[in-house]
């Protein structure tokens, strides 16, 4: 006689958890990474002799109100005469010393290095702020 | 009497289970990509640094300097006075090829550098740099 035997049941794995684990993890990675790419931008300090020296260095003084000071001169930084300056200096490739006022911020003092660098104003110093 | 046709909901389930799995493929590459291309760092409102147009990518010096938005300076993650120089000697030898980075907060005045550079001035460092994150 042939016994009819209960089959084995195939157990299925269900996939759901492993997609909710997933989604978890999809949401960590996204709310957690960051894609900002870190840099630097190499400062050379003046040395105070340096600062005090007007003869060799041109030494521009940066305001808060957007504006700089070159030999008692004062340039809007977005005016196209301050471009004008810093092609001249890139030229002439003379030692410039950066110098901030004491109430602006950094973020002002690194978009002036970094525009004078794009400008190709190479031998750039930084000297300690002053107060105006 | 069959109330339940058992054949006929496998099949709609199996054909629902088929439609999500574009979905799932999806959401394993979304993770992939996140995973490889993003990373992950603490984040720390007291310290963002300043954005620029910089190409250097950030490299680790042997002196991290870091000023955060109340104006704690840090060297290598140890809280310090204002006389970094000091603070620098009393750490190794120092010579003029060691390279310092300063992550400075954004927001802080110009004033809250001179510090770091009055230091690398004493000592004589010639690599400083500014650590910023890309501006693009």
């Amino acid at each position: 006689m042939l016994l009819e035997l209960a089959r084995p049941r195939r157990r299925l794995i269900s996939i759901t958890p492993l997609i909710d684990v997933v989604f978890i993890l999809l949401l960590f990675f996204m709310l957690s990474s960051t894609f900002n790419k870190a840099r630097q931008m190499e400062v050379t300090a003046a040395s105070p002799g340096q600062q005090q020296q007007h003869g060799e260095a041109t030494r521009i003084v940066l305001s808060a109100a957007e504006t700089a000071v070159v030999n008692h001169e004062v340039y809007p930084l977005q005016g196209p005469r301050f471009t004008a300056l810093l092609d001249k200096l890139a030229k002439e490739g003379g030692p410039v010393i950066l110098v901030s006022g004491a109430d602006v911020r950094i973020q002002a003092l690194v978009q002036l290095v970094d525009r004078m660098h794009q400008a190709g104003v190479a031998n750039l110093k930084l000297g300690q702020s002053v107060t105006p | 009497m069959k109330i339940v046709n058992t054949e006929l909901r496998t099949a709609s389930q199996n054909k629902l289970d088929d439609s999500m799995i574009p979905a799932i493929n999806i959401v394993f590459l979304l993770l992939i990509f996140f995973m490889i291309a993003g990373h992950i760092e603490a984040r720390n409102e007291h310290l963002q640094v300043p954005a620029s147009y910089s190409e250097t990518q950030l490299e680790a010096g042997q002196f991290e300097i870091k000023i955060d938005a109340n104006r704690v300076y840090y060297i290598n993650g140890k809280a310090v006075d204002t006389n970094l120089s000091e603070q620098l000697k009393g750490m190794v030898p120092l010579s003029a090829d060691i390279a310092v980075v300063c992550h400075v907060h954004r927001d802080l005045p110009a004033t809250a550098l001179d510090p770091v550079l009055i230091a690398v001035r004493e000592l004589g460092i010639r690599q400083l740099s500014i650590a910023t994150v890309s501006q693009q």
